[in-house]
């Protein structure tokens, strides 16, 4: 099918063009969506997200299309290589723009990872990292703390 | 740089010189790494002249420093407009975050989704939005209390949070006994449909026999012939009439809640389900033009 080859025109929230591949640009179910609507016939502007993260969706989308006829394996080892490379403000914005872009594999991919940086932290170390304030009042937290506690109450 | 954000994290809000000695240092070696930053990636530099004004304008008020600068960058949508700075540092983790990681409770959800009981409870004490998003309902489908010391109280407490869990873990517990009772009681948990229970030291052919009594449970199918004495360590002998007595009665049952469970004999860690179902004579009239 010739459509296979035809280019889509993406537009970044700061200006910046990008054309894709169709079949890079139908990772995004949003994308797709507007495909098969016939609305992406002209440029797409992007609002909310920058040049800069739409370049590493784009790079994400064409690894999985690239690594198609990969082992499962492969893609998992290339999926942690490409997520233990970004920093927290990325993946924030990765996230937002994933869930806009409605791309479900980075979606759950970012998602596990900050799942991943949440684990075996306490409360304290996952607002410093993640620059959460404290809205509980004393009383709430050790009412929410008592509630909570036999999950770490080991027997012996 | 890690002790200093703590300090300045946990002194919010109080005017001491240690919290802003700590919090300058970690402000200049953010300074320090953007600038470095913004000589390889061509970005307006606004980020960071808005960060320089942002530490003079404040810097002679150490009170609300810290509390300023969170709420400043928690409104900036963009504040360093610097990404991908993990060319930088073998662990970008280690750079401080920016920005909140303010994310709707639909993404919450799903980052929850990845996680499991214990760091659900500490995600939970994390704030209000994601106390409330870790108590999900959908997270605590399957209550898993394995090797735990849970009391009674709290037991109960998880189960009137929870009284759609399908699936209650009880393997190793402190007071097995008097929870499995109480795991089993409709009152309590009407969608439970699998029980497990390894490691049953604590049961005994008396709460065997309670909760059959009690739940009128009928053995459905098994995959082996019961030999109680294989899971029950030694003690009297369990009271397998009681349990195997449904079969009789089959043709009055109604499978209402089928219940799993699945044994496990410590000694040689061979496993057994067994499938039992609750008779309920009100369900019965309801059912019977079907049956």
């Amino acid at each position: 099918m010739a459509s296979t080859l035809k280019k889509i025109i993406l537009k970044s929230c700061d200006g910046k063009i990008l054309e894709v591949e169709e079949a890079v640009a139908v990772q995004s179910q949003m994308i797709k969506n507007m495909i098969e609507d016939d609305c992406a016939n002209e440029e797409i502007p992007l609002p909310d997200i920058t040049g800069e993260i739409l370049s590493m969706i784009i790079e994400y989308c064409k690894m999985h299309v690239d690594g198609e006829n990969n082992s499962n394996n492969e893609l998992i080892a290339r999926d942690a290589d490409f997520i233990t490379r970004v920093d927290l403000n990325t993946l924030y914005y990765l996230i937002v723009a994933a869930n806009f872009l409605n791309v479900k594999s980075l979606l759950d991919l970012t998602c596990q990872r900050v799942a991943d940086i949440i684990k075996g932290k306490s409360p304290e170390e996952i607002r410093l990292t993640f620059n959460i304030k404290n809205d509980f009042t004393p009383e709430e937290e050790e009412e929410i703390r008592k509630k909570n506690a036999w999950a770490f109450d080991y027997k012996d | 740089m890690v002790s200093a954000m703590r300090c300045g994290g946990n002194c919010e809000g109080e005017a001491s010189a240690s919290t802003s000695a700590a919090a300058g240092d970690s402000y200049h070696k953010r300074v320090k790494v953007y600038s470095g930053l913004n000589e390889s990636i061509p970005w307006p530099s606004t980020g960071r002249d808005y960060n320089i004004n942002q530490r003079s304008s404040n810097s002679s008020n150490n009170g609300i420093f810290d509390h300023n600068f969170i709420l400043d960058y928690g409104s900036d949508e963009n504040p360093f407009g610097v990404t991908g700075n993990c060319e930088i540092d073998e662990d970008p983790l280690t750079e401080d975050f920016k920005i909140q990681m303010d994310l709707t409770d639909d993404l919450l959800h799903m980052v929850f989704s990845f996680l499991d009981h214990g760091n659900l409870c500490h995600a939970a004490m994390v704030c209000r939005q994601w106390q409330a998003a870790s108590t999900h309902e959908d997270f605590w489908r399957c209550l898993n209390f394995e090797n735990r010391n849970l009391s009674i109280e709290q037991f109960d407490d998880m189960c009137h949070r929870y009284p759609n869990a399908t699936e209650v873990n009880l393997s190793g517990t402190r007071n097995m006994h008097m929870l499995v009772m109480r795991a089993v009681s409709s009152l309590r948990l009407p969608m439970l449909t699998v029980l497990k229970l390894e490691n049953c030291e604590g049961i005994t052919s008396a709460s065997m026999a309670a909760i059959a009594h009690s739940f009128m449970l009928e053995l459905k199918a098994f995959e082996r012939v019961i030999n109680p004495v294989k899971w029950y360590k030694g003690g009297p002998a369990l009271p397998r009439k009681m349990i195997l007595q449904g079969v009789l009665h089959r043709k009055f049952d109604v499978e209402v809640y089928p219940l799993c469970l699945k044994l496990t004999d410590s000694r040689d860690d061979s496993q057994l389900t067994i499938w039992l179902s609750r008779k309920c004579p009100a369900m019965f009239s309801a059912h019977a033009p079907c049956c």
